[in-house]
């Protein structure tokens, strides 16, 4: 066999290759029958898996009250999971749902490092998405298709600054945040407050999202003496600094974000004491039940989980009402006065695309336990 | 002043860390001719054996740490023999020995990732029983400290065998020409799998040091090794003497970096640092 043979072989291999993706491709459209398609991009694997994991059972619990009354319009609701491990991979994700799964709307992200790389393709796409816990400022801007089941982080860091200022009565702070747009997010809105209530941010320095030594920083900001330190982290970086925090025997009071509200911060064994920030989503009991009846009694539940649930009703109550067109579904969310929803009372979006009201929570961990402060 | 004496302690920490994976890293290096990036690989495998026997399977710390140092020593020789050896006896080049490390510190990672999930876990069982020393107003735990002996006694004990043991010479011979030591009548197939075994255990020394000053997650592995990697190429690479120094002077330019300009800066210093010696000095700052 020469190697002409192979250069042959070589060529008919690639032909058929490029002839399969071009006939595959070619169905640009979003179908008209059969299943509806949902895309999902979520933190499947990852430091951030455990969002994943409770939206998806969130997800679940919707996917099947819908289905077993019918579906919508009389096709069933297909759901495709997508891992983006809370990173960058968020576009990948984005570009597969949209461009070869041909979805009808998209849920997720959860991470705002995820959302930040994803959201201008699916804003070129006009898919709807909603986001279900991403939060940086501006992800959901603009009179586009993307909307948010979760308040912006530029009331986030307002509320911290507002309660680390009169409620914890704090004056020095430092801060130390993850170096993702979560993170600058958070830590500009936050500085910014806290400037302006009158208090002083004597320390403010990030590090990477999978940086394993913070000492040198901590060893700044204990020399700055602060009333607290706040840490608007993702779980690895935060059980990182948290460990090395005790190593060198800083007892500064922390608080968090609302990224520490996974099972990877609360059982790392460092999370006693912690206090950190949550949007205020519903999770009743009642919930719970059902969620954990369909998933499986040690399912994590946490607030992604309402927010996924309510996230796909909507796009199916909407899609109901307006069809599968895109444009007609951003219509519709634009309109949107949802009661029925489980996260928060009333789902309605600014022009932005944001939630229109906002509340939060103050959580402080009690041995591996998240304990509600009473505002 | 308290901040300087803290940098200091930091520095010998992150020096000492650096500096084990260093040794490893030019033991193997200065003997097979080529980047080991598997090494990396390795290193955190024996974090994640002493995660599992002494988290999951509660063994006593010593018997845990015992383990995962003879579990990568031992994984290092088994990939010497199955992947480099035969590559190796094929005249195959630097450049192809160095990508098959690639694929073998993807699998590893994979595995990992598989067996453990991808999650970021500590080592230490109690956070709450941690000794923390007070010296001149720096802290160190002593976890630390032990790593920092453990690094030096390491240290000392690779450089006495190399300089003076018969086994040493071998690996001197060998590094310096492997034919011309076959020739001799050195065994350099056995010795070299040999330095595989030892180099990667206290590659694996390296990984557990840094889980439990840190914690572990299957791709840090990649990034521990290349701050050795680093260290190893300022210091002089192939010399294990030289290696230790230039991991300290990294570990001293990192933290006071940090400490000036900001911590966004670090990966950045500590890269520019290598191009500058790359581009006046490249057989390292303490070459002769």
């Amino acid at each position: 066999m020469g190697s002409k043979m192979w250069l042959i072989i070589g060529i008919v291999v690639v032909a058929l290759i490029v002839a399969f993706a071009y006939m595959r491709g070619t169905d640009t459209a979003v179908s008209e029958s059969g299943p509806i398609k949902i895309g999902v991009s979520m933190p499947l694997s990852g430091e951030a898996a455990s969002y994943g994991e409770a939206g998806r059972a969130g997800l679940e619990l919707a996917l099947k009250e819908i289905n077993d009354a019918g579906g919508v319009n009389g096709r069933t609701v297909e759901l495709i999971y997508e891992d983006d491990t809370c990173d960058s991979t968020g576009a990948t994700v984005f570009q597969k749902l949209t461009s070869i799964d041909n979805v009808v709307a998209i849920i997720g992200p959860v991470c705002s490092a995820a959302a930040g790389p994803a959201l201008p393709i699916a804003r070129a796409a006009g898919t709807p998405t909603i986001l279900i816990g991403a939060s940086a400022p501006g992800l959901a801007g603009g009179d586009d298709s993307i909307f948010s089941n979760y308040a912006s982080d530029s009331l986030q860091g307002k509320f911290v600054a507002d309660y680390v200022y009169n409620t914890l009565g704090k004056r020095k702070v430092a801060v130390l945040y993850v170096k993702n747009d979560w993170g600058q997010g958070l830590q500009q809105v936050f500085s910014d407050s806290f400037t302006a209530l009158g208090g002083t941010v004597v320390f403010n320095d990030g590090a990477a999202q999978d940086a394993t030594d913070v000492k040198t920083l901590l060893t700044k900001i204990k020399a700055e003496q602060p009333d607290l330190i706040y840490l608007p982290a993702y779980p690895a970086l935060a059980v990182v600094t948290l460990r090395q925090m005790k190593d060198l025997g800083m007892i500064t009071p922390v608080m968090g974000g609302d990224a520490l509200v996974g099972d990877e911060f609360l059982n790392s064994g460092v999370a006693d004491g912690v206090m950190y920030v949550t949007g205020a989503v519903g999770t009743p009991d009642s919930f719970k039940d059902k969620v954990k009846a369909l998933s499986g009694s040690d399912t994590a539940i946490n607030i992604i989980t309402p927010l996924g649930y309510d996230a796909l009703h909507i796009l199916a109550n909407v899609i109901a009402e307006k069809g599968t067109d895109p444009k007609a579904i951003v219509e519709g969310l634009k309109g949107l006065n949802y009661t029925s929803g489980i996260s928060f009372s009333v789902i309605s979006y600014d022009q932005n695309g944001d939630l229109k009201e906002a509340a939060y929570d103050v959580n402080v961990v009690k041995g591996k336990t998240p304990e509600k402060l009473s505002l | 002043m308290e901040v300087a004496v803290q940098i200091l302690f930091n520095t010998f920490v992150a020096g000492a860390i650096y500096a084990l994976v260093a040794i490893g890293f030019n033991l193997i290096y200065s003997t097979a001719r080529f980047f080991d990036v598997g090494y990396a690989g390795i290193a955190i495998g024996a974090a994640y054996v002493v995660l599992y026997t002494y988290k999951t399977l509660q063994f006593p710390l010593v018997i845990s740490i015992a383990c995962g140092v003879i579990a990568a020593g031992g994984l290092g020789w088994v990939i010497e023999k199955t992947i480099y050896k035969p590559l190796r006896v094929r005249k195959a080049s630097n450049t192809v020995l160095l990508v098959a490390s690639i694929g073998v510190l993807t699998v590893l990672q994979s595995i990992l990732a598989l067996l453990f999930t991808s999650q970021f876990q500590t080592l230490s069982r109690d956070i709450g029983s941690l000794h923390v020393l007070e010296f001149g107003g720096g802290a160190i735990t002593e976890t630390q400290v032990i790593i920092i002996v453990t690094a030096i006694i390491l240290m000392c004990a690779v450089m006495y065998v190399l300089r003076y043991s018969l086994f040493g010479k071998a690996i001197r011979a060998i590094a310096d020409d492997e034919e011309v030591a076959r020739i001799v009548g050195i065994p350099s197939e056995r010795l070299i799998g040999f330095v595989f075994f030892l180099g990667s255990a206290i590659g694996g020394v390296a990984g557990i040091a840094s889980g439990f000053d840190s914690g572990v997650h299957p791709t840090s592995g990649l990034t521990l090794v290349l701050e050795g990697i680093i260290a190893a190429i300022i210091g002089g690479i192939g010399n294990v003497g030289r290696g230790v120094l230039g991991a300290l002077l990294l570990a001293a330019i990192e933290n006071v970096g940090v400490w000036l300009v900001s911590g966004e800066w670090r990966g950045a210093i500590a890269f520019a640092v290598l191009i500058l010696v790359l581009l006046f000095r490249p057989r390292g700052i303490f070459s002769t």
